[in-house]
């Protein structure tokens, strides 16, 4: 028995209980909604959450990283999306992928902002291709008919130029940042590594500080870590909910909770 | 230049701009195939704009509320 075959009765409980001022159509609509948001592969906007995993397979010699997409359980079933997976190989050596509230990090990867990137592109396009429509509509002394062959022969030029332009800007944002950017990260130093991630996730927590416009939804202490195939995981900067100068018992009894080294373990 | 005639004027070229922004989307449509940048604007731009559907997310907490009893 389907899902929503078994719990029907349940759904239009809740649907009367809650909505009892929809109509017959509005109820059906909204059964048919309560179904699909819990089968469909989409997920309603605020009701996911984000889970990354990122390390080495035991047979890895490279790291990867696959990102999720994660709605809640149903019946048992956790609802969850595999959203993307990154590799580091021989061809891409190196990525910096930004999560959550990331126009920050991405503005400084590709110096533009995206949304900046997307209106400037837009406006290009829209400009550009109706460009020989105002030039040819100023043409005195033609007829209507003839300025439409004019407009279909410039058409496709207009088209191409549009495109070029846009397809120029990207080729400089690539070769001008992001490439320069991903070349040195691919030979940074562990610590360097580090640094560079909590000087991103800063960017952004200033970035947003200093808005009039964003609410400072990134910031406060940030956790680093970094992963290597032969130290494992290892906290670059990690905190506490107290201070560790007033708290060294903390760390004293942690370490007698450790079991000792086995006879012959060196460092 | 008669009241009517100002009239169609004006239309044509309202016409005629909105097949500019048609052919700007699709053209930028295009373009995010091959411009990781662009795609990614796009779909931040989309998620922005997608209002979160009060009574779908309504209807999910109650039923995710009746599910765990």
């Amino acid at each position: 028995m389907s899902f929503a075959t078994r719990l029907s009765g349940e759904i239009n409980r809740l649907i009367s209980e809650n909505f009892s001022y929809l109509g017959a159509g509005e109820v059906q609509s909204l059964t048919r909604l309560a179904r699909l948001v819990i089968q469909k592969q989409k997920m309603v906007t605020d009701t996911y959450s984000g889970l990354v995993l990122a390390g080495f397979g035991e047979k890895q010699f490279f790291p990867v990283l696959q990102s999720y997409k994660v709605g809640g359980v149903f019946e048992g079933h956790l609802k969850y999306v595999l959203e993307e997976t990154l590799r580091v190989n021989v061809d891409h050596p190196a990525v910096i992928k930004p999560f959550a509230q990331s126009v920050t990090v991405e503005a400084f990867l590709y110096g533009v902002n995206p949304q900046l990137y997307l209106d400037f592109a837009k406006a290009v396009l829209e400009t550009v291709l109706g460009l020989p429509d105002e030039i040819i509509d100023g043409f005195p002394g033609v007829g209507r008919k003839r300025k439409e062959a004019y407009r279909a022969t410039v058409a496709n030029v207009a088209t191409d130029a549009a495109a070029d332009l846009v397809e120029q800007f990207q080729d400089l944002l690539k070769a001008r940042h992001y490439e320069p950017v991903l070349a040195s990260i691919a030979h940074l130093p562990k610590n360097e590594l580090a640094h560079v991630a909590s000087t991103l996730v800063n960017l952004s927590s200033f970035q947003k500080r200093v808005s009039m416009i964003e609410d400072e939804t990134v910031g406060g202490p940030v956790d680093v870590a970094v992963i290597t195939k032969g130290d494992g995981f290892i906290w670059v900067d990690r905190k506490h909910y107290f201070k560790p100068e007033f708290n060294t018992h903390f760390f004293r009894n942690r370490q007698a909770t450790l079991p000792a080294p086995a006879p012959g373990d060196t460092e | 230049m008669t009241d009517k005639s100002q009239r169609n004027e004006k239309l044509r070229r309202e016409q005629q701009l909105q097949q500019v922004r048609e052919r700007a989307d699709k053209l930028l449509d295009e373009l995010v195939k091959r411009d990781p940048l662009l795609a990614l604007a796009r779909s931040q731009r989309r998620a922005a704009q997608e209002r979160p559907n009060e009574i779908a997310t309504s209807v999910l907490t109650l039923l995710r509320e009746q599910l765990k009893r």
